[in-house]
């Protein structure tokens, strides 16, 4: 999407150091991201207490609710896999909110890196669930209980596993697209302001004026209820491998 | 109706009637999950999750439709031979109107040449 891609400060910073050899925008957020979330996590681990601080209570607050929500929606085994899902709602709830800074677009606008991510959760599940039951009992698990209606079940079961990490990564990448192309054209309508003509057109720039503060707030909720909504995809895509067949 | 218009009238369209749908079928899942929750309040925590991964699944249908309609607009693999063909277009009508002008400037001063009385259109 090339309509979103203005003039950005990271990918000014990145020519003007590494002349020569181009990053995409969205990449270097994501970079940006990691080294936040990497950086915010060495600070609370630096000194662990039994009172926490204020810093090392955000994170534990954070971490159980992740913990049960996965032992809620994945059962039992599911606080196994926690790391793997508080990285994931980290990590999108930083890069859906980030875009809702001016002069940053979030990672989460590309399809490439929604999709990396899906593909992460969907191999996952498809690893764990053949761990669980070795080959033969996933084959046979493939194949449906009733053994006549093994072509049926081939193709819905196949289906099912390429359409998981599809609407995953379409859901993700439409919302935050979504939002941010309708912050761009209420934006856009703005500048209108400065170059209509009439007293009419200029009195119409307060429709954009008073809807993009609550667009941004918009932004924020829909941001978290993403992330949210991902994670808990994902647990209930491996929690469905240790389900009683 | 050209490729382009065509393309901008059924990404609105096409979002307008998946939203009919997901609209209702969000209204009904939110409907019986209220429900639920007051006929039995101390569950409202379990179904309030159940029901935001429900309510994902039927926004992802919708989803569907409005990245197809942001394809259509911004990513038409169609409509980029059609954007091709109405710059050409253009192009080709100016130059068109650039020899029209030359030849009725052509034909200004011949008229010009032969009646003096003329010379004063200019």
């Amino acid at each position: 999407m090339e309509v979103l891609e203005g003039p950005n400060i990271l990918a000014a910073l990145w020519s003007h150091w590494f002349p020569g050899f181009p990053v995409p925008v969205v990449l270097l957020t994501a970079w940006l991201i990691m080294g936040f979330l990497i950086v915010v996590a060495l600070l609370a681990m630096r000194r662990v207490a039994l009172e926490p601080g204020r810093l090392q209570n955000a994170l534990e607050t954070a971490l159980e609710y992740v913990v049960g929500l996965s032992r809620q929606i994945a059962g039992p085994e599911g606080p196994r896999f926690v790391p793997l899902f508080a990285t994931l709602f980290l990590f999108i709830l930083c890069s859906n909110l980030i875009g809702l800074i001016p002069g940053f677009v979030s990672p989460t606008t590309n399809l490439n890196i929604n999709a990396a991510m899906a593909l992460i959760v969907a191999g996952t599940a498809e690893f764990v669930h053949i761990r669980q039951l070795g080959v033969a009992g996933y084959g046979k698990h493939f194949c449906g209980p009733p053994y006549w209606l093994a072509p049926m079940f081939i193709i819905i079961r196949g289906m099912e596993v390429f359409t998981r990490p599809l609407s995953l990564t379409m859901r993700l990448f439409g919302n935050m697209l979504a939002k941010e192309i309708m912050l761009g054209v209420l934006a856009y309508l703005l500048t209108l302001f400065f170059f209509s003509h009439g007293i009419i057109f200029k009195l119409l720039a307060i429709v954009p004026f008073l809807l993009r503060p609550g667009i941004l707030l918009l932004g924020v909720l829909v941001g978290f209820v993403q992330a949210l909504v991902f994670t808990a995809l994902a647990m209930s895509y491996i929690g469905t491998a240790f389900e009683k067949h | 109706m050209d490729l382009l218009t065509a393309s901008v009238v059924v990404a609105s369209v096409s979002m307008a009637i998946a939203t009919i749908g997901t609209g209702i079928g969000q209204g009904m899942a939110v409907n019986g999950a209220m429900q639920g929750i007051s006929r039995q309040p101390e569950a409202a925590g379990t179904i309030g999750t159940n029901l935001i991964i429900g309510l994902a699944f039927i926004e992802s249908l919708a989803i569907y439709a409005l990245v197809v309609a942001l394809l259509l607009l911004f990513a038409d693999p169609f409509a980029t031979g059609a954007k091709e063909q109405v710059e050409m277009q253009n192009k080709v009508s100016v130059l068109k109107m650039k020899v029209e002008e030359l030849q009725l400037q052509g034909q200004l001063d011949t008229m010009q040449k032969s009646m003096p009385a003329a010379a004063a259109i200019k």
